[in-house]
């Protein structure tokens, strides 16, 4: 600025004086414009990364639906339950199909006997309704641990999530709901007895087991058993079954691969929904819901003592 | 102009001069605003969206890479890698294209000493199993690709980053998930 002045020379002192505060002007208005550009540029700029973040912000929500899926998958077959009840069930089903045959043969050829094998026969259908009331009360005991697991880990997570800027809000996450359920393609963990003939030939007749690979029963079904016994209840749920002394661990799973299980059999799958409400703060006021699901598989069933 | 037919009256001549510097300043400042907007604002805004767009690439091959470890079977994963349309329809939607995506495993041994990158269609070796002799602990699969990632006004030939596409080297790794074994081959659901 003095360099201007010193150019003018000292003549018209008053001119000079105007003269430079037009220079002090025009250069201060093109100051201030390059400002306000570059100061819109970096405010659109810092908007644009802010929208850009919600991608992230959309894995970070599924990663926590994962989460939250797989706390309460591990919670379904804790200590082996649900794999330890498909045992259970199945072998208590042969139990009285040989109950059943004793019995029979009992009153056809050793008629002294009967009363003695109809009471050892009376005992394992007592047992069976026995463990199908267990296996109800497990199905009530097993979801109810898994929805607290879950509860507990979307309580952990669900406080870091609020984000508040004049452009963008990000509220805290709502639980929009949860499922039990099974894995798509996995049979049960329980292989095919085999020690008795005729009750693996009725088996196998029903199709109530795999046919390749190892014989397992198949998932989510009521194994009924032939005649006088056709009124006790044999279910036998979904479980990833251990394959040369390998036990499945809880995984995460696709959504995709996850089915719900039919009637009231035992779970061996969770999935979680959850919604991330999202809006703008500047301009039209819009909001929206972003949505994730994650899905997990429990831990299969260990391997049979 | 005025300044050369005023320049006979010292008072007109003063005026004239206030007109001529005010025009002059407003002619300065509309060319300074095209300059600033042309050479400044629209290359910074140009670039400013690769970054962007970077990370939404980045943030796509993640979540590629962590679905395709949620399948059950290895194959699974190499179909859904080059199958999936969630993928190259997210990248077109940011113009950006992809060149020479892969997918690969990679096991790194308990003390990460060694490590194995078994591709598609290819079989595990059986002591890098996990229940093999090598110990392995990390199971990974490896997506990669170059990506060509457009800036907002672009065209074919040009300053890659500028006026043209930049390509980078994109790599995102992601553990596997399914550890358990097919109950009807008998094999690890990792190596079908």
């Amino acid at each position: 600025m003095s360099s201007c002045t010193n150019k003018l020379g000292s003549k018209g002192l008053r001119q000079n004086r105007k003269f430079s505060t037009q220079m002090r002007c025009r250069n201060g208005s093109v100051l201030v414009l390059a400002m306000i550009v570059i100061g819109l540029l970096a405010v659109s700029l810092l908007i644009g990364y802010s929208y850009g973040g919600l991608f992230f912000e959309h894995n970070r929500l599924q990663a926590s639906a994962n989460e939250m899926a797989l706390a309460a998958a591990r919670k379904l077959n804790d200590k082996d339950r649900i794999g330890q009840m498909n045992n259970m069930i199945a072998r208590n089903r042969q139990l009285v199909f040989a109950g059943r045959q004793q019995f029979d043969e009992c009153k056809e050829k050793y008629p002294g006997l009967a009363s003695l094998a109809e009471e050892l026969l009376d005992e394992s259908r007592d047992s069976a309704k026995t463990l199908e009331l267990q296996r109800k009360q497990l199905s009530i005991v097993a979801k109810k641990e898994a929805k607290q697991a879950m509860e507990k880990k979307f309580e952990e997570i669900n406080k870091t999530y609020a984000m508040y800027l004049p452009w963008m809000k990000v509220e805290e996450p709502l639980l929009a709901g949860w499922q039990c359920g099974r894995v798509v393609n996995t049979e049960s963990n329980v292989e095919v007895l085999k020690n008795i003939a005729e009750l693996e030939a009725h088996d196998q007749e029903q199709n109530y087991a795999s046919s390749a690979g190892m014989k397992l029963y198949k998932h989510d079904i009521d194994a009924k058993l032939p005649d006088a016994d056709g009124d006790l209840t044999f279910k036998i749920a979904a479980l990833s079954a251990p394959v040369m002394k390998t036990v499945a661990p809880a995984r995460i799973i696709l959504n995709a691969n996850y089915d719900s299980v039919v009637g009231d059999n035992l779970p061996s799958a969770c999935r979680v929904k959850v919604w991330l409400p999202v809006g703008t703060g500047l301009g039209p006021n819009a909001s929206s819901k972003m949505s994730c699901i994650g899905a997990a598989s429990a831990t299969g069933g260990s391997t049979q003592q | 102009m005025n300044g050369t037919r005023t320049s006979g009256n010292p008072k007109l001549s003063f005026h004239g001069r206030r007109r001529k510097a005010s025009g002059h300043g407003l002619t300065e400042f509309a060319v300074g605003l095209i300059v600033l907007i042309a050479f400044v604002f629209a290359p910074l805004f140009n670039i400013a969206i690769i970054p962007i767009r970077y990370l939404i690439v980045e943030g796509a091959m993640t979540e590629m890479a962590h679905r395709v470890v949620l399948c059950e079977k290895r194959t699974e994963a190499y179909d859904m890698f080059t199958q999936d349309p969630w993928f190259t329809s997210i990248l077109e939607k940011c113009s950006v294209t992809i060149a020479n995506p892969k997918l690969k495993l990679t096991i790194i041994s308990k003390n990460g000493s060694s490590q194995i990158s078994v591709p598609n269609g290819v079989s595990i070796p059986s002591e890098w199993l996990p229940d093999g002799s090598f110990e392995p602990s990390l199971y990974s699969m490896e997506l990669s690709a170059d990506c060509s990632i457009a800036p907002l006004f672009s065209s074919a030939a040009g300053l890659p980053g500028f006026t043209s596409p930049i390509t980078l080297h994109l790599h995102t790794s992601s553990p596997w998930e399914n550890f358990s074994r097919d109950p009807v081959t008998s094999q690890y659901f990792v190596n079908e």
